[in-house]
Order: C-alpha cells, then sequence, then structure tokens
C-alpha cells in the first residue's frame, strides 16, 4: 500500500502524474503567474466542481439505492432547466417560486413516475436493458424539450443570485452565487452521505440494492425506498440543470453533454461512494480551468481541456481493482425456445436481402394504388447513408445482442476506420485496403475493452462513451487524421473488381453485398465454438470461468470482432458523403441512437441483423412517398416515429426485454414451410395459455413475498449471507 | 397478444425507417418538397407594395395618382375574388394599373412595353413553366435538438416571392418556392442539390452550413442535356467545396481563394475598416483579446484571417483563445484575466451573440471594469437576444454590412423586405436570403431585358450573374463583385448598444456605408495552423 | 496426500466472517461431504476454492501447488470443476450446447465437430439428459438444469469436482442414480476423481460420502465418517431443530 493506494493504483496514478506535468511542461501558454489569477482559477474550478457533484451525487443516490445507473440524469437537468426558464423567464414568476415549482414539484414527480413506470420493472433486467431504457430516457426528454423549446431563438437563464455582487478579491471578486453554489453542492453531498449512511431510512435504502427480498422481511418498504430514491435524483438533476444553464446557455445537446462529466466525477468514487464521487467532480473542475488559464494546446489539439473528464474517466476504469464475477443473480427462465439459424437458411436470408434491395430501388415493387418506380439519385443518397448506419449497426449484433456487453462508440470504431482507410489507400480509393481496415480495427477495439472488460459491465458502457468523447475531441479533429476539407473528395470513389463504384446505385448494391456478406458470416458465427462461447459468457461469467473459459479474454475479442466490423463499415460510412467533417458524424447522440435502435430491435437473434436492411430500405421508400403527394400524415407520422420511435421501442423493452424483431420474427417463421417446429410451439402455447387457478394449485391465495422467501430457505436454495462487494469497500 | 405482436412488429418496421436518416437526423420531413402558399396579402398589403415598386422610377406626384386609380380597380376585383382567386385577381388589376402607365418613362430595368404581352410564354428550362418560376430554398432547420435553426432563411424567401408575386411576378410568370431541410446534415443537404436539380430552377437563399459535396449542385444537367449545373444564390458558404462552387453566388461573399485543396496557405481578404475607425476616433494603441470560435475547421479559418488582419493594421493581439459551446461562463474568467495580465483596451468575439454575453457577463463577475476595453462584435451579435442581455452588454460595438434594420426610411428595398417579412427585427438569415431573392430577381430580369421572358435559361442564368461585377441590394447592402469567386464586400457601418438599443455610430448619417478602399486587409496564410488554440 | 486443501481459509465480508479458519480435504477416488446448517459458509467456501472469492486469509491448495492466487479459469484448467446452488446454466443455449462450451475448452479436439460432438452427447448420456439435447435450458424443469450444469462440469475433464446441491430439484429416483453416477466416477481408477459435495438429503450424502466435513458459521466442527459425523455432539447441537439433519426433506415440485 502506497499511500493508502494499491500499487497499481499508485501507479496509475503516478504515471498520470507525470504525463500531465510533460503535457503541462510542453504547453504551457507563458502566461504570468500571479497569485490572482491562480486564486480566480482555482475558484472557477471549484465552481464549476460543485455543479458537476450536484449532478454526480444524483448519480451516486440513485445507483446505490437502486442498482440503475441512470444516463438520462443530465436529460432531466435540461429538463428542468428549460421548465425553470418558461416559469421565470418566459412567464416572469419568480425565481424562487419557479425553482419551488420544478425542483420541489416537477423533479420529484417526475422522478417518482419514472420509478413507478418503468425503473421499478427494470429491477431484475440486465444491464442491456437497463441501460438501453435510461438512454431511451434521455433521448425522449431531450426530444420532448426540442419539440416544446424550438431551438429558432436563443434562451438564458438568470443567475439565481446574480452575480454582479460578491467579495472582494483584489482586484478581482468572487460572485455570492458561485460561492452559495459550491457550498450548496458540499452540502447536498454531506447531507446525502449522512442520509445514506447514518440514517434508518438509509440503511433501508442501501440494503434494499443489496437484497431486496431481506430488506422487506426486515421492514423495509423497498417500492417507497426507490421512489424516494428517484425523486432525490431527480431534484439533484433538477438543480444542476437550472445552476448550470446560465453558464453554458439553453442548448439541449450542449446541457445534456455535461452529464459525461458527472459521469466521470461518479465514476471516481466507484459509482458508490459519496465522497469521492465529489472529490472527483472538483477535481474536473480544477484541472479545467488551470489548463483553460495556463496552457495552449495548439490548433489540432483544440479540444484537450475539455476532454479531462473522459480522459478521468478513462483512468479510472485503468485503475479499479478487478471485479468478482457475480454468481446466484441469474434470471432463471426464459419462456421460450431459442433456435440456431441454420446457414442455409442465411444463404436464403444473404439472398432475400440482396434481392429486396434490387427490387426497393430498382423499383420493381408496385403496390396497386402506388407505384413508387425505380429510385433516383437522392433517394439513392439518402439510402446509401442509411446503408452505412445499418453496416455499423451490424457490429453490434456480436458484442450487444450475443455476448451482452455494450458499446457507445460504434461510430468512433467507424470513423478510425474511415481514418485507416484514409492512410492506406490515400486518394486510390483501392477497395481491397478494406480488408487491412478491419484487421486494424480491431487491436483498438480490443483496447478500448481490455481495461473496462476486468469490471462490470456498466463500467464498459462508460469506457467505450469516455472512448468516443474522447475520440471526437482529441483524435478525430486533428488535422493530420482527417485533412482540411477542400473542393475536392477526402474519401474517393471506391475501386473494387476492376469497378469504380463512382454511380449510387452501384455503390449501393455494393454496400447491400457487404451487408450480406456480413450477414452470412454472423450466422456462420453464431453457430461457431466462438458464438456459443459469446452466448455462454452473456448468461453467466462465472459459470463460463469455471469451464476454463477466460471471461476478460473473450470479451475483449467480441470487441474485436465488432470494432473490426464496424471499421469496415465506417469506410463505407465515409465515402459516401465524400467528405467527413471532425465534428459532424462523430455526435455521441448519434451513437446513442444507433446502439438503442440495434437494441430495441432485439439483435440477440441473427436474423434480426437482416432487418436492419430495411433501414435504407424504407428510407428510399418514404423518399419517393414523400414525392408522392397527398401523404402530409404519413411524413407527420414518420415524423414523430423518427424523433420518439426509437426511444419507445426501448422503452418497451421494459415489458419485452427479447425486443421487437423477436416478436415480428415469430409472427413470421411459422408461414416458412420448414419451420414446423415454430408452428408446434405456438400450438404448444395456445394450449397453455391458461394460467391455472389458484384453486387448482390447492392454495386459497398466492404467497406473499415473506412466504416465498420462507419457501426458499426451507429449501435451502437462498444464497448464504454474503453482502454485495462494492468497489469501494474492496479498495478499502 | 398475438395482434399487440404485430403491432410491435410494424412500429419496429416503421421506426427502422425513421431512424434510417442518419441514425436519428430527423430528416423524414426535411424532403418534404410542399410547395408555399399561393400569396395571399391583404389588399392594404397591396397597396403599399405597389408603392414601394413605383418609387424607384417615378416621382412623387405620380405615385398619389397611382395610389388613386390603383385603388379604384383593386376595390373592384379584389372585393369579388379575395379568397378564391387571388392570383387572378391580382394579375388582372396589376396589368390594368401597368397599362395606364405604359407611356410614361419608368425604371431602366423595366421594359418599356410589357413584355409578357407580346410573348407566348414556354417552360425554357427545369423548373420553369409557362406560368411559374420555382425555385428552391434549403436550410438548415431541423434537427432533433436544434430544431427551427436556420428557419429565417426560409421566411425570408417566402416573403421574397410573395414580394415579387404581388408585383406582377418574375419575367412574367410566379415564383413557387419549394422548401428544403438540409437539417445540419451533409447527406440531407446533397438531397437538396438533387432535388433542386429536378425539381427547381434555382436555389434561391441556401443556408446550408455542411454543404461538404457540391458535385451534384456543380454537374446538374439542364433541359437541354448539359451538365451546366444549378444557379445557387446561397446566403452562407462555410466550407471551400461549397465556396468555390461555380455555380454559387453567395451574398455573404466568400472571403476565401478558390480553388482550395484544403490545406496550405490560403488567400483571404477581411474586413478592417471598423477597427481602423476605433484606432482613429477612439484608441489608438488598441490591445486586447479575440475569442477564435474553433468548434470547426471553417470557424478557425473564418476567424484566423481577421486576427490577422487586426495585427497587420497595429492592433497588438494579448490572446486568441478558442472557445466552443461547451465552454462554460466561468471559464470566459480566463479571458478576462489575459485582459487583467496585460492592461488590454480591446475585446473582440469572432463568435455570437451568446458568446459575448457570457464573456460581458464574466467581466462584470469578475469586477472587470467594464469601461476599460471596447468590446466588439460582428452580424451575429445583431440579434433581438442579444439586447435581450439588458445592461450588462452595454455599450458594446457590432459592425454589419448592411443598413441596419431600423433604416427602413432610407432605402426602399430594406422598407420592403421589413414590411413583407412583418418582424420589427428580424433575424441576419431573413436578411441574406431576402438578398438572394433581389440578386435572382436581377439576373432574370437582366436576361428578361435582353432576350425576353423565353430567354431565361439556368445556363442564361449563370452566364448573368457571372457577368454581374456590381450588386448591392439596391442599396441595402454593400456592393461586391460577383463576377470573381472572391470578393468580400467593402463596405461596413458601425453602430454601438446605446440604452439597450442598436445606435449608429459610423458612418453617422443614417442610410450610408463606409466604403473607403483600405477598409479591407489581404493575406495569405495557412489558416487552420494558425489557430493557437 | 489430499489432491485439494483448504487451509485455514478466512473469509469476511465487513463485519460479517463467512468462513473462519475453515480446513477441508479432499482426497481422489473419494466422494468427500461438506455439510452445515443454512448460512454456514459451504457455499463460500466452494467460491474459494474455485477462485471466485478471494478469502481474507488461508490457503488453497491443489495438487501440492498453492493455487490461492489463481484465477477462475487457470483453475478450472488444472482440474477443478464445479455445479451451483443458483443455478447457472447457459439458458440462452441448449443442453447440448451447454456441454459443448465445455467440451470444445477442455478436450483437444479443435475443429473436429464429430469428436466434440461424440463427447458432448457421452457426458449428456452419463447425466440422462440424451432427450432433451436440443432443448434451450432456460426452459427445462430446475433439476434438468442442474444435471446439465453437471454433465457440463463433467465435460471439464475434471480431477476435482465440487457439486453444490446436485440432488436439489430431483425426484428421489434420480438423485440415486445421481449417487450411482458419482459413485461409478470416483471408482474409476483411470480419472482418480475426487468429488466434494454439499448437499441437504442427509441420506443421500450419507450414502455416497466417505468422509463429510461438518461446516457451522464458518468453521469446520467436525470431520469423520458418515457415522462418526452423525455422533458428534457438536453436530448434534449445531443442527439440533433442523429438519434437514433428521431427513425431513420438503420438495415443491417447479
Amino acid at each position: 500500500m502506497i499511500l493508502g493506494l494499491r500499487p497499481p493504483v499508485a501507479l496509475a496514478a503516478l504515471l498520470a502524474a507525470v504525463a500531465a506535468v510533460i503535457i503541462a511542461v510542453f504547453n504551457w501558454k507563458g502566461a504570468p503567474v500571479t497569485s490572482e489569477t491562480f486564486l480566480v482559477t482555482t475558484y472557477i474550478g471549484l465552481f464549476l466542481g460543485a455543479l458537476w457533484a450536484m449532478y454526480a451525487t444524483g448519480l451516486v443516490v440513485v445507483y446505490t439505492t437502486t442498482g440503475v445507473f441512470n444516463f438520462a440524469q443530465g436529460a432531466i437537468g435540461v429538463f428542468a432547466a428549460f421548465l425553470y426558464w418558461e416559469l421565470h423567464v418566459n412567464r416572469g414568476w419568480h425565481s424562487i417560486l419557479a425553482l419551488f415549482v420544478v425542483v420541489g414539484m416537477f423533479a420529484p414527480a417526475l422522478g417518482v413516475m419514472l420509478d413507478i413506470v418503468i425503473m421499478r420493472r427494470l429491477r431484475t433486467a440486465s444491464l442491456v436493458v437497463q441501460l438501453m431504457v435510461t438512454v431511451a430516457i434521455m433521448v425522449l426528454l431531450l426530444s420532448v424539450v426540442g419539440d416544446i423549446w424550438e431551438a429558432d431563438t436563443p434562451r438564458r437563464v438568470p443567475y439565481l443570485f446574480g452575480i454582479e455582487n460578491g467579495i472582494d478579491l483584489g482586484p478581482s471578486q468572487l460572485p455570492w452565487h458561485r460561492l452559495i453554489v459550491f457550498l450548496a453542492a458540499i452540502a447536498i453531498a454531506v447531507a446525502m452521505r449522512f442520509l445514506l449512511r447514518r440514517t434508518r431510512i438509509g440503511t433501508a435504502m442501501r440494503a434494499v440494492v443489496d437484497n431486496r427480498e431481506l430488506a422487506a422481511l426486515n421492514g423495509a418498504r423497498p417500492n417507497v425506498v426507490s421512489s424516494t430514491s428517484w425523486a432525490l435524483g431527480s431534484m439533484l438533476g433538477a438543480l444542476g440543470g437550472i445552476l448550470i444553464a446560465p453558464e453554458l446557455g439553453l442548448d439541449p445537446a450542449t446541457l445534456n453533454n455535461v452529464v459525461i462529466i458527472a459521469f466521470a466525477a461518479a465514476a471516481f468514487g466507484a459509482l458508490r461512494n459519496l465522497p469521492m464521487a465529489v472529490v472527483g467532480a472538483m477535481l474536473i473542475g480544477l484541472l479545467r480551468a488551470h489548463t483553460g488559464a495556463w496552457l495552449d494546446f495548439g490548433p489540432d489539439y483544440r479540444f484537450a481541456h475539455l476532454s479531462i473528464a473522459p480522459l478521468i474517466l478513462l483512468f479510472v476504469v485503468v485503475a479499479l481493482p478487478q471485479a468478482r464475477l457475480e454468481v446466484g443473480r441469474l434470471a432463471h427462465h426464459l419462456r421460450r425456445h431459442e433456435r440456431f439459424t441454420k446457414w442455409w437458411e442465411g444463404l436464403i436470408g444473404c439472398g432475400v436481402i440482396i434481392l429486396l434491395a434490387v427490387a426497393f430501388s430498382g423499383g420493381w415493387l408496385d403496390f396497386g394504388i402506388w407505384d413508387p418506380g425505380a429510385w433516383g439519385s437522392r433517394e439513392l443518397n439518402s439510402a446509401n447513408e442509411a446503408m452505412a448506419f445499418a453496416l455499423i449497426g451490424l457490429s453490434l449484433v456480436p458484442l450487444i445482442g450475443w455476448a451482452g456487453q455494450i458499446n457507445f462508440a460504434p461510430l468512433a470504431f467507424a470513423g478510425f476506420g474511415a481514418f485507416v482507410y484514409l492512410k492506406l489507400a490515400g486518394d486510390t480509393g483501392n477497395g481491397y485496403w478494406i480488408l487491412l481496415v478491419g484487421l486494424l480495427c480491431a487491436p483498438l477495439g480490443a483496447l478500448v475493452a481490455l481495461p473496462a472488460a476486468r469490471l462490470r459491465g456498466l463500467y464498459l458502457a462508460l469506457m467505450t462513451m469516455a472512448f468516443a468523447q474522447a475520440m471526437s475531441l482529441i483524435f478525430f479533429p486533428h488535422s493530420w487524421v482527417l485533412p482540411t476539407i477542400g473542393v475536392g473528395r477526402q474519401f474517393p470513389h471506391i475501386e473494387l473488381l476492376g469497378a469504380t463504384f463512382d454511380d449510387r446505385r452501384g455503390f449501393f448494391l455494393l454496400m447491400v453485398c457487404i451487408f450480406a456478406i456480413f450477414v452470412f458470416g454472423l450466422v456462420l458465427l453464431r453457430r461457431s465454438r466462438y458464438g456459443r462461447r459469446w452466448m455462454a459468457i452473456n448468461d453467466s461469467q462465472a459459470a463460463a470461468a469455471t469451464l476454463g473459459i477466460p471471461v476478460v479474454w473473450t470479451k475483449v475479442v467480441v470487441y474485436a470482432v465488432s470494432a473490426a466490423m464496424a471499421g469496415i463499415a465506417g469506410v463505407f460510412w465515409a465515402t459516401v458523403s465524400g467528405n467527413v467533417d471532425s465534428v459532424q458524424g462523430f455526435d455521441l447522440l448519434i451513437g446513442f441512437n444507433i446502439v438503442l435502435l440495434v437494441a430495441a430491435a432485439g439483435v440477440s437473434i441473427p436474423v434480426a441483423g437482416i432487418f436492419l436492411i430495411f433501414i435504407p430500405l424504407f428510407t428510399g421508400l418514404g423518399h419517393r412517398l414523400e414525392d408522392a403527394g397527398n401523404v402530409d400524415f404519413l411524413v407527420t407520422l414518420l415524423d414523430i416515429l423518427t424523433t420518439y420511435g426509437p426511444g419507445m421501442l426501448v422503452l418497451g423493452m421494459v415489458f419485452n426485454p427479447r425486443g421487437a424483431i423477436f416478436e415480428m420474427g415469430r409472427g413470421f417463421s411459422p408461414i416458412l414451410p420448414w419451420r414446423s417446429d415454430a408452428r408446434a410451439e405456438i400450438a404448444a402455447e395456445n394450449a397453455q395459455k391458461r394460467e391455472p387457478e389458484i384453486g387448482e394449485l390447492g392454495l386459497e391465495r398466492p404467497f406473499t413475498p415473506e412466504e416465498v422467501i420462507a419457501i426458499d430457505r426451507r429449501l435451502g436454495i437462498l444464497d448464504d449471507v454474503v453482502p454485495k462487494e462494492g468497489y469501494g469497500a474492496s479498495r478499502s | 397478444m398475438k395482434h399487440f405482436r404485430w403491432i410491435l412488429g410494424l412500429l419496429a418496421a416503421l421506426t427502422l425507417v425513421a431512424a434510417a436518416c442518419g441514425g436519428g437526423n430527423d430528416d423524414d420531413d426535411s424532403g418534404s418538397a410542399t410547395p408555399a402558399a399561393a400569396p395571399t396579402e391583404a389588399p392594404d398589403d397591396m397597396d403599399d407594395s405597389m408603392d414601394d415598386s413605383m418609387d424607384d422610377g417615378m416621382d412623387d406626384s405620380m405615385d398619389d395618382s397611382m395610389d388613386d386609380s390603383m385603388d379604384d380597380s383593386m376595390d373592384d376585383s379584389m372585393d369579388d375574388s379575395m379568397d378564391d382567386s387571388m392570383d387572378d385577381g391580382m394579375d388582372d388589376s396589376m396589368d390594368d394599373s401597368m397599362d395606364d402607365d405604359a407611356a410614361e418613362p419608368v425604371a431602366t430595368e423595366e421594359p418599356e412595353v410589357d413584355p409578357c404581352e407580346a410573348v407566348d410564354l414556354e417552360s425554357t428550362d427545369t423548373g420553369i413553366t409557362s406560368d411559374t418560376i420555382t425555385v428552391l430554398v434549403m436550410a438548415d432547420v431541423g434537427s432533433p435538438l436544434a430544431p427551427g435553426l436556420f428557419q429565417g432563411s426560409i421566411d425570408g424567401i417566402k416573403a421574397w416571392a410573395d414580394h415579387v408575386n404581388s408585383e406582377g411576378g418574375l419575367a412574367c410568370r410566379q415564383v413557387e418556392v419549394l422548401e428544403h431541410d438540409s437539417a445540419i446534415n451533409p447527406t440531407e443537404t446533397t438531397n437538396g442539390f438533387l432535388v433542386a436539380c429536378e425539381n427547381a430552377f434555382a436555389l434561391v437563399g441556401t443556408t446550408a452550413l455542411f454543404a461538404l459535396d457540391t458535385t451534384d449542385l456543380q454537374t446538374c444537367p439542364d433541359a437541354h442535356g448539359n451538365d451546366i449545373g444549378v444557379p445557387d444564390f446561397a446566403y452562407i458558404t462555410t466550407e471551400p467545396p461549397h465556396q468555390c462552387s461555380v455555380v454559387t453566388f453567395a451574398t455573404s461573399r466568400p472571403n476565401s481563394e478558390c480553388p482550395y485543396a484544403g490545406s496550405g496557405a490560403r488567400t483571404t481578404q477581411s474586413q478592417v475598416g471598423h477597427v481602423q475607425w476605433l484606432q482613429e476616433n477612439i484608441e489608438p494603441d488598441l490591445n486586447g483579446v479575440y475569442l477564435v470560435p474553433s468548434d470547426l475547421p471553417s470557424t478557425i479559418a473564418t476567424s484566423m484571417p481577421q486576427v490577422r488582419s487586426f495585427q497587420e493594421i497595429g492592433v497588438v493581439i494579448d490572446g486568441e483563445p478558442g472557445i466552443s459551446g461547451f465552454t462554460t461562463q466561468s471559464e470566459y474568467g480566463a479571458f478576462i484575466q489575459i485582459m487583467r495580465d496585460n492592461d488590454s483596451n480591446f475585446a473582440y468575439s469572432g463568435s455570437d451573440d451568446q458568446s459575448m454575453i457570457k464573456w460581458r457577463s464574466e467581466a462584470e463577475a469578475q469586477g472587470f471594469n467594464a469601461d476599460d476595453a471596447i468590446w466588439m462584435c460582428q452580424l451575429a451579435c445583431y440579434t433581438p437576444s442579444f439586447l435581450e442581455a439588458g445592461d450588462v452588454i452595454e455599450g458594446t460595438y457590432t459592425w454589419i454590412w448592411f443598413l441596419p434594420f431600423h433604416e427602413a426610411e432610407h432605402n426602399q428595398e430594406l422598407a420592403d423586405f421589413m414590411e413583407a417579412i412583418d418582424n420589427p427585427f428580424p433575424a441576419a438569415w431573413a436578411a441574406g436570403s431576402w438578398a438572394d431573392g433581389v440578386l435572382f430577381e436581377q439576373v432574370v430580369n437582366g436576361i428578361v431585358a435582353e432576350a425576353g421572358p423565353n430567354g431565361l435559361t439556368r445556363q442564361a442564368v449563370l452566364d448573368g450573374a457571372r457577368s454581374l461585377t456590381s450588386f448591392d441590394v439596391n442599396g441595402w447592402w454593400s456592393p461586391a463583385d460577383y463576377s470573381t469567386t472572391q470578393n468580400i464586400m467593402p463596405c461596413f457601418m458601425l453602430m454601438q448598444v446605446q440604452n439597450n438599443e442598436f445606435v449608429r455610430v459610423h458612418p453617422e448619417a443614417p442610410g450610408e456605408l463606409d466604403c473607403n478602399a483600405d477598409n479591407v486587409v489581404e493575406l495569405s496564410r495557412d489558416w487552420a495552423a494558425e489557430f493557437g488554440g | 496426500m489430499a489432491l485439494l486443501e483448504a487451509e485455514h481459509v478466512v473469509m469476511r465480508f465487513g463485519g460479517v466472517v463467512a468462513l473462519d479458519d475453515a480446513s477441508v480435504d479432499v482426497d481422489p477416488g473419494l466422494v468427500t461431504g461438506l455439510i452445515g446448517p443454512n448460512g454456514a459458509g459451504k457455499t463460500t467456501l466452494f467460491n474459494v476454492v474455485t477462485g471466485l472469492l478471494p478469502p481474507t486469509s488461508g490457503a488453497v491448495k491443489f495438487d501440492g501447488a498453492d493455487i490461492t492466487r489463481a484465477g477462475v479459469a487457470k483453475r478450472s484448467q488444472m482440474g477443478i470443476a464445479r455445479t451451483f446452488q443458483k443455478l447457472e446454466a447457459f439458458n440462452t443455449l441448449s443442453a447440448f450446447d451447454n456441454v459443448r462450451v465445455a467440451v470444445e475448452k477442455n478436450h483437444r479436439t479443435k475443429w473436429r465437430h464429430r469428436r466434440v460432438n461424440d463427447v458432448a452427447h457421452e457426458m449428456l448420456g452419463k447425466v440422462g439428459l440424451d432427450d432433451v439435447a436440443d432443448v434451450t435450458v432456460g426452459t427445462l424443469p430446475t433439476g434438468s438444469a442442474r444435471l446439465v450444469e453437471l454433465a457440463r462440469a463433467l465435460a471439464c475433464r475434471p480431477r476435482v469436482l465440487l457439486l453444490d446441491e446436485p440432488s436439489s430439484g430431483l425426484n428421489e429416483e434420480e438423485t440415486s442414480s445421481i449417487g450411482q453416477l458419482l459413485l461409478e466416477l470416483v471408482a474409476d481408477k483411470g480419472s482418480d476423481l475426487a468429488v466434494l459435495l454439499v448437499e441437504h438429503d442427509m441420506s443421500f450424502v450419507m450414502g455416497v460420502c466417505a468422509r463429510i466435513h461438518v461446516l457451522d458459521f464458518g468453521k469446520i466442527i467436525a470431520v469423520g465418517t458418515p457415522i462418526e459425523v452423525q455422533a458428534d455432539s457438536a453436530v448434534r447441537a449445531a443442527y439440533l431443530g433442523s429438519d434437514e439433519f433428521r431427513g425431513a426433506y420438503v420438495e415443491l415440485d417447479e
């Protein structure tokens, strides 16, 4: 132990400190170091830290007490800030009244509603579903905000206490507002710590997440507890949003992005340790303020100071001790039989994909009342972009669908693939380099997964998010990575098999073929020992490990495969538009949307990947439909579905975790002539549909939870009393 | 249960469609090329706009008599056919009143004899029929998180089209407006070019930030099978492919050399007249901080030439920090510190109004005496939301290259615009797109004067625009030369926020712009590499 | 010499002591029993031995080598296989594929599909699950899923087999056939297998185990043959009032 840290952590901290010093020395701006500047910079850093600490406190409280990490925390803040603006600025309410209504009434109501409608049902859900649902809530909240308060005019929220007056610090001053916010953030964190550690309700709150049944036996009411913590978390998010809005202006995306900093802070406290989370927030605040004041990173690293939070997150993930494999947390029963797609079914599927693509784009379809006709340039242009996204989405199938791992960085991998291709092929457009692109992207995927694969899935999700953020702030803006856009194409048309794919239709069909090859590859992969192993890991990491399967390594391999696929997809994605802007396209929200969509589609069955083909197909068809005229209602419907569809679908996962495609497939498969098994299953299900009456079981009423536990104990199938380990605990 | 399953499946399919558009880029409605509603101006509006058009070439007494005769003829036709056949009613009354005055000499551009009477109007090119000219306005309006961004451009073009139609149309035809939302997305922007290529005669009022590929714009075939491109009368051009497009004529003139390969030095012109005026009239020794919006390479490439040009004329730059949308107000404290450390007396923001508000608010929070420095901003600060910030922005200078909106009585075109847009403080892009409309109008009128209303082809419009050596939006804007690709507007006017209003500072006389020849500095650097960060 | 030894293992979770200086040794060729009341620390000991939990102190030795710090997968490769009290079967895979995952990892049969399938079928046959080989495990009854876990563990070619309540969820007939299988396995001189069995079904334990360790509140309170253990007063005290020891086994079919 060195300074109370485990050796690897101490080493990592030392390395980070050395790196920080080197970076500081090489980028020193040369501004005069005065005590005044130092003081001002420090209090600015602490103030920013306090704002982020407020978000982070909410995250930690909700996570400690419900086990759900709330990706929507920032979006709740955004919504609250806009509502506060509406009441205070637009309607002229007094700031205190508006603050009370938003933070004291609206936010807890929202929190309780989220808990009752959604979060409670997530208790036993898989991590993928838990994460996706909170991400979906985030996207939905932001969409609602965008729809209610249109961005045609900038809005400003005034500082709560004004910033004109403050404590005199020589030539400078410390505004009261900032002092109050700082003290309030600290006070809130202390109060929450006290609540959780020293009060009865707090003990109950923490106990519930460890063992709901046991806590219930001891008199805690789990539902009240989870509603309370969601209300608290939501209030803290709302308060954070209202306080940070004057700093950034009311822009949903910008405000929402702040939450990544809070994620890093929460991770600094291992998601459960409140004081450390506050320290993390302050550290990020101080680092950011001081790098802004003293360092100068040059044009290529111009966003370096914004990337401190993701870098801290990466550092924390590397430094955290390896997580133990959890046992006894398995949801026991599947309702239905899983079936593997046969290789020849995969082949038929690929044929169907290509046939559909040719038919849609070639105008072979005729719906009788409406003949869409062949696609023009515009349809193909949109379809090409959508096709590239479908390819990127396909890369998530083995990862999310099979291995049950999350990756919020598919676009970062795709962008990296595009970059590799740019450097390999230069301006020749030689398509054969694409194979090498896949090989070179795989190590990157492995590298990203390696530190986080040792940890629980949530850290992998956070890690990929931090990675995506860091790539878009540090890597892609570099002028060597993506040269500044000139008049020509950065990415020339691809040449493959002696042909130049410079017309949109040819390129579309080329991508369709790549898609089909990917799908067929996935079908084979899923039937292989690797596919089996990945799914085994998804079902039970502990069991897989006791069979001798190296769990961490296996996860890393899945990431590598996924990254390779995403990288190849990225080449096509970049070639569609010809020029890729460093900022446009690597947007985290677009990445979220792709992940949401893939998760919502229910990618666990490989055939589900095939359905991604409908993204480009319906895109082209949609354009045709618009041109057909008189379909305003359809266009509006489509608009609503675009904005709210993915989010709503993911929310549907709460009730049907297998995803929509699964249900669709079940409806469809009995039609296939060779699927007698599917027909038999449906028939059996219908026969079984009637649940036995309570009376038929010889009982007068259903078992109460207490009785279930008592029976379990009697049967000896209740686990030994083992408190769930937290990283904070294992560190001490 | 079974039904639910199918509904879910359908919803999934539809969502996939929806999400297709770039993973939620919300562009499904973007392509909705719905023609703008036919002009439905109220009768009293008609009177006014008639007044305006007549002002050009007629003296006041004419106007009065006009009004009388107009009112008579209008009342008759209007009352009857207001609702159902506005267009026809208007045309008739217009034609009648015009015929009355046919003997009188009128403006140079107005043909002496109504040319529309003499010819049989034909469909001369894509987007032109015997009675309509279809133009397409493309702007970044929708994105899931920023809906309504450049809506002003679309409003501006619709207002312009209504105005033109109310005055008898263009080339004897009515102008119809198609809308396209480029959705801050390169693919949708390209789609806009493709839609325009097939369905519109020209793009007018383009305000799209991500025109990264203009191949389709420049090689679009016309009705005669020649791949000459679609004329694109844009307001802003941010990316080199758009700036250097040979069919694009931007009313905010691109200030940089074309063609440009994307890296290396680029010759760029910058307006420095406003700073020179400060040096001459307020503070000869300017030293201070310039905020560079550093989100995109293109925003850096726009700001850095200005910074270097200021240095060229003797301004000492104490710091050129980059800012992004993610920069919090308190982080502006660092810029205040730079100013304190260097005793700066000059604070210039190359970014937008919100950034300037943050800067000045933070200066106040830090106890920095606002009078110690000259705060200056550009067109982006000329917004109502800037004024909403209240006292904190008092004294900020802003310069623009056209007559401000409150000087409508000094320029007829501005008056027309203000009337048509019906907003006391419209968005700058509404004005910019209107200027595009006027530019298009002038080119078309030139063609009609020379070759008649059937001489209107894309080729003719391109030729006409390329030979336009001076265009000033009928005196409202700084004149500029459209015959070369690189030509910044030489004129400016300076305003200062005084008592929460934009007040003209220079030139003092309303309705005037400063067009001094040494307002423009030309430099050649690799601008992306110039930025310090 | 014992094949597997847990020496003075202490496992603390915060203030709770789950294992307090517990030592267990398992010999090859025998079925060794580990019994004790609920919460005595039996599963915790399994977790320590297989590497899922790092002990607070103490050591785990396998074949004479100290493996206290070895990872879970490493121990498995050395020959330690287990089943779980709370099911950890691969629910989305079929019974056959559950076993196949283990065969593929632990038999040198790379790329030889037929051989893998043969071994997997053989293992399923041993536990009597031939007829449900293609059924997804998540849809099987708990008892059958337990047998899948057993077949999966056998497919790891174990030298030590740790079974955590294999009979729970099985009927009497199945239970006795499992007992028979265990005895056959350890009797096979070629494999020299050691079995450590945690069980609540006392008649089952007494029937198959050659030696029994009794764990109570984390401490080993008795070691010996079934007869010795049953006669031990400390054991009787620990189990006082417990249904289990009287052999009254309650079974609810799921």
